[in-house]
């Protein structure tokens, strides 16, 4: 590999995670947040998405699918060059590196998951179902406790990595060179992490206190739960 | 039983010592403990002194005596630089006073054991070639005085100047190990003094190559252990993040001119 090239891979990864995915990330969290005011408002955002019509799956591997695998693929590689040394070093940063790697791997298995079942395995039967699916696991389902932890923990794992990815960003490409503007920047990608993990909690609320009527006796869930 | 050191305080009669050895390159390291009477201002250097006077471990059993390696006993050559408690820095400027007993003296664990608390920093030396890091001035005629640098220049440059090679920023860093090819920050800190010398620039190509080729800058994982441990406090973040973006600017230049 020249050194051209390995420069490109290493600024494509730091590229795609803020964008595509970084945005896309903040248009999905509006989506689920909007489980707050109803299954109405929350079926008119998934409508939305879907007013896209033939061209969704294209838009869906540009921005989704490709740059995410990508992302990940490289990630994984950059993962294995590390080695962690908090217990000796336990500066701010230091842990914020351990945990950008840590968050990685969460991340990874659960979007692994969650595309898999919701996207490709399409457990919940159509979009309409999302959520009513969705207050089955959180509310009926007897793993409940368990399906809003995994939702919680992978939500904040992905948060995580994006708003340190937004700092770490920033340093990669020489946009913040400084301590002080470095410091400026935690502030900014903490109230936009903030700011997500109030969508994120936003949602776990809507969908179990909206939870329509047809959830209580939701039957695909069983596919996840296995028979009981 | 105690005597008074030097700020009125008692102080214990002994110091304890733990340190982690080797015989030999390759060879596996094994741990000695040691006491060694206690004198005021005593730092990790008069220490291992007073092991070399009567090289007998805490046992009370006879060893070896500890070899390490120093050079100027104030902090300018890094050569005595260690792991003492865990952290990366110079055993000339560790006072014993300040540290917490047992003392645990390691050698870097990043660069190759001579043995015991002795390193081989070779591969310091080897990147500062890689990058470049000097001013071409050799030729076959006087090319006459050098371009006027501004104070302001001077004073952002000076701090980097300052670099000993002593290797705390490599052994402190997550990215430096023998799983990845990162340079390291303080040769960054390197590439970026003298891309900013004003005849030093005349390189500057040549060293972003190397930062954007495996084991560059890009190699970088912005945990900043780096700008911690840097016994000269030489802010070596400010050149990592400075070298990138010297970096995108010269690899866009670079794709399009083929």
């Amino acid at each position: 590999m020249t050194d051209t090239q390995y420069f490109l891979v290493r600024r494509v990864h730091s590229l795609l995670g803020v964008i595509p995915l970084g945005v896309f990330l903040f248009a999905h969290m509006t989506t689920n947040s909007m489980a707050l005011f109803g299954q109405e408002a929350f079926d008119h955002k998934v409508a939305l998405i879907h007013s896209l019509g033939p061209l969704l799956p294209f838009v869906e591997a540009a921005v989704i699918f490709i740059p995410l695998v990508l992302h990940i693929i490289i990630g994984i590689v950059i993962a294995h060059t590390g080695v962690s040394n908090t217990s000796d070093l336990g500066y701010g940063r230091n842990w914020a590196y351990t945990l950008q790697r840590w968050t990685g791997w969460i991340a990874l298995a659960f979007l692994l998951y969650h595309t898999i079942t919701l996207r490709f395995l399409d457990v919940a039967g159509g979009r309409a179902n999302f959520f009513p699916y969705m207050s089955y696991l959180f509310r009926y389902d007897s793993l409940w406790m368990f399906w809003i932890f995994a939702y919680l923990a992978g939500g904040l794992a992905v948060i995580y990595h994006f708003a340190n990815g937004l700092c770490t960003f920033c340093m990669t490409w020489g946009i913040t060179v400084g301590p002080k503007s470095q410091r400026v920047m935690a502030g900014i990608a903490a109230v936009v992490g903030l700011g997500l993990v109030a969508m994120l909690v936003s949602s776990i609320v809507g969908f179990y206190v909206n939870a329509p009527i047809e959830a209580a006796n939701w039957q695909s869930g069983i596919m996840l739960t296995g028979p009981n | 039983m105690t005597s008074p050191n030097g700020n009125g305080h008692s102080a214990p009669e002994h110091v304890l010592l733990r340190i982690k050895r080797q015989k030999a390159p390759g060879e596996p390291p094994y741990w000695e403990s040691f006491r060694v009477p206690y004198e005021p201002g005593m730092n990790v250097i008069s220490a291992l002194m007073k092991i070399r006077l009567n090289p007998v471990t805490a046992e009370g059993r006879a060893t070896t005596p500890v070899t390490w390696d120093s050079g100027c006993l104030e902090e300018v050559c890094g050569a005595c630089s260690m792991r003492i408690n865990g952290i990366p820095r110079q055993s000339c400027t560790a006072l014993v006073d300040k540290l917490e007993q047992p003392i645990v003296l390691e050698p870097f664990s990043k660069f190759p054991v001579l043995r015991d608390l002795m390193v081989d920093r070779t591969p310091m030396f080897d990147a500062l070639k890689r990058i470049k890091a000097w001013v071409p001035l050799d030729g076959t005629y006087a090319l006459g005085p050098g371009d006027k640098m501004a104070p302001e220049l001077q004073q952002i440059r000076y701090k980097y100047s300052e670099c000993m090679t002593c290797g705390c920023c490599l052994e402190a860093c997550p990215q430096y190990n023998n799983r990845s090819s990162f340079i390291g920050a303080s040769a960054i800190g390197q590439a970026y003094l003298f891309n900013e010398h004003p005849t030093g620039r005349n390189l500057k190509g040549d060293r972003l190559d190397v930062m954007m080729g495996p084991g560059g800058v890009v190699d970088c994982g912005n945990a900043q252990n780096c700008v911690r441990v840097c016994p000269k406090h030489i802010p070596l973040t400010d050149a990592i993040a400075a070298i990138g973006g010297q970096v995108t600017v010269h690899a866009i230049k670079k794709m399009l001119r083929f």
